[in-house]
């Protein structure tokens, strides 16, 4: 059973569908406009959203462009279901961004169909509702940063509503990879001493792809008591489908808690013997802090062109296989530079297609 | 079982350079016959959604209410809901069969069938008359300088005086 919005002017056709959703199984909210649409889609988040498109005031498809800048809404499934019923009609839902577009009118039985796929499509791609992926190194300059921040967009962009965290002391570098003026900070929040969803809003940077970034401060600051860290990640758990951390590079308190509040870690190994042997120890450290093996993933970037060491004998050493391995490309330092990730400047590029790979 | 749709008819008015989609309440009255009607130049639309032939799928603004010019408008497409559209003959007389047509009018070319004696006379099909409106029968609209661009309908109503060019065929498809 899913939560289905129906937003349609059409009354009358707003009850036939509330009727036919209902008798297979669904959960209808309905309303007659745009505005109330989004709010709606905002309070209850619904499994999906169906939108009609001739609608006064605020048509159909700017309806479904708000829906998806929005993080809170941007992963829902969107279905267009208009009696503009022309292929440039199909075109334009599309180019919204709806997920699939039918014209009217429908059979009962091929609108459910459609709903029923597009629902068990959106659950087997875009994976468990929610989760927390903490990217660790111990080792400096491994390429954490250009990995949680590609990684945070590649889950935005696919339309999940996600939140980047930079846990460092300071100077933490998420935010300058997003250009972002990093004018409030976790420790911010921290020393706040908030405890509500709602009170983590004003610490959040919007980044224009719609992700939320959540800085590290530029001057390095004292650390907030670790039972911090453990609240701000469950609040964003609670807020956001997707969490990245680019955790700490020292193994204290915050860093421990990072962990532990990861559904994934992803441990970053360069191919070159300082972060083999970084490796290691972090290795043992997750296992005496009782992380199972399975939320451990290996991921080796090669921040050189030329590699030291060849990944099969890093994996003989660890005991390990890898998860994935990102190739070098030479791309990514003008990225950070530029301050526009490879994720949105070059979706294609070496790199950020292979994190792609990694989150599909 | 019966399909799920509104029980307004749906129709996109296309004026040299606009399309304009609407919904209708034709309370009682079939669309051609509102077309038709001599009685009146205008044609008042509830709301009309405004896009531009450029970028057809784009909807500029929406407007509560609008009145159309009878006599400027170059056709008006019907996707689907014939019935809500023009008045069927009850019976097909055996001296009337369709044709496939090709039309042109400005900006557009539209092909489909219309239904005429079986002794055509294209002549009386073209005078004004009683009908400003030919009825097209499955009809395609393709914007001639991007043929990527079509729309089709149960039911295309082309103005007579837009037409600049009406080819018959010989034989019928159906
Ligand atoms: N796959 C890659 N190909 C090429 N260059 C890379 C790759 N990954 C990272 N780099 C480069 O390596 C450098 C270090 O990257 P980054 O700052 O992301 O690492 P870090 O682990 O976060 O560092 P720190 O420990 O200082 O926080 C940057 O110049 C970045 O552009
Ligand atoms: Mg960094």
């Amino acid at each position: 059973m899913a939560t289905i919005l129906v937003i349609d002017d059409d009354l009358d056709f707003q009850q036939m569908l509330r009727l036919m959703l209902q008798r297979g199984g669904h959960k209808v909210i309905t309303t007659g406009d745009g505005p109330d649409g989004l709010t709606k889609a905002k309070q209850l988040k619904p499994d999906m959203a169906i939108v009609d498109v001739m609608m006064p005031g605020m048509n159909g498809y700017q309806v479904v462009r708000k829906m998806r800048e929005d993080p809170d809404t941007a992963g829902m499934s969107i279905l267009v279901l208009t009696a503009r019923a022309q292929p440039v009609d199909r075109e334009a839902a599309l180019a919204a961004r709806a997920d699939d577009y039918i014209p009217k009118p429908v059979a009962p039985n091929e609108l459910l169909a459609k709903v029923n796929e597009l629902l068990a499509h959106h659950q087997s791609a875009q994976g468990p509702a929610k989760q927390t992926t903490s990217v660790l190194s111990l080792r400096g300059g491994v390429g954490v940063t250009s990995i949680a921040v590609n990684l945070a967009l590649g889950w935005q962009a696919r339309g999940r509503s996600t939140c980047l965290v930079d846990l460092q002391a300071g100077p933490g570098q998420a935010a300058l990879h997003l250009r972002l003026n990093a004018r409030t900070t976790w420790i911010d929040w921290a020393i706040s001493g908030d405890t509500s969803t709602n009170g983590l809003s004003k610490f959040l940077l919007p980044h224009t792809s719609g992700l939320s970034v959540l800085a590290a401060p530029i001057v390095p600051m004292n650390l907030p008591a670790p039972n911090r860290v453990t609240t701000l990640l469950e609040l964003l758990r609670e807020r956001f489908e997707r969490v990245i951390v680019d955790a700490p590079r020292i193994w204290d308190a915050t860093c421990a808690a990072a962990v532990l509040a990861a559904d994934n870690i992803w441990l970053i190994i360069a191919p070159e013997v300082g972060s083999l042997q970084s490796a290691v120890g972090v290795l043992r450290a997750l296992k005496a802090a009782r992380i199972s093996d399975e939320r451990i993933n290996l991921i080796a970037n090669q921040i050189m062109p030329n590699p030291g060491l060849v990944l099969p004998a890093i994996e003989k050493a660890l005991g390990q296989g890898f998860k994935g391995s990102l190739p070098y490309d030479e791309a990514q330092s003008g990225a950070i530079g530029q301050g526009v990730p490879l994720m949105i400047s070059q979706p294609d590029s070496l790199f950020a297609a292979a994190i792609k790979q990694l989150i599909s | 079982m019966s399909q799920l749709g509104s029980r307004r008819l749906t129709a996109d008015i296309f004026a040299d350079s606009h399309r304009i989609s609407t919904q209708m309440a034709l309370r009682g009255r079939v669309l051609s016959d509102s077309l038709n009607d001599a009685n009146t130049s205008y044609l008042e639309l509830d709301i009309a959604y405004v896009s531009r032939i450029d970028h057809p799928g784009e909807i500029l603004a929406d407007y509560a209410l609008s009145i159309v010019r009878k006599d400027r408008l170059t056709f008006v497409v019907v996707a689907t809901g014939l019935e809500m559209a023009i008045k069927q003959n009850a019976t097909t007389y055996a001296y009337r069969r369709q044709w496939p047509v090709f039309i042109t009018v400005p900006g557009f070319e539209i092909t489909g069938q219309i239904e005429a004696p079986t002794n055509i006379d294209l002549r009386a099909l073209m005078a004004i008359g009683v009908e400003r409106f030919i009825p097209i029968f499955n009809g395609k609209a393709t914007l001639s300088m991007n043929q990527t661009i079509q729309f089709s309908g149960e039911l295309i109503l082309i103005n007579k005086t837009a037409i600049e060019v009406l080819c018959i065929g010989d034989k019928s498809t159906q």
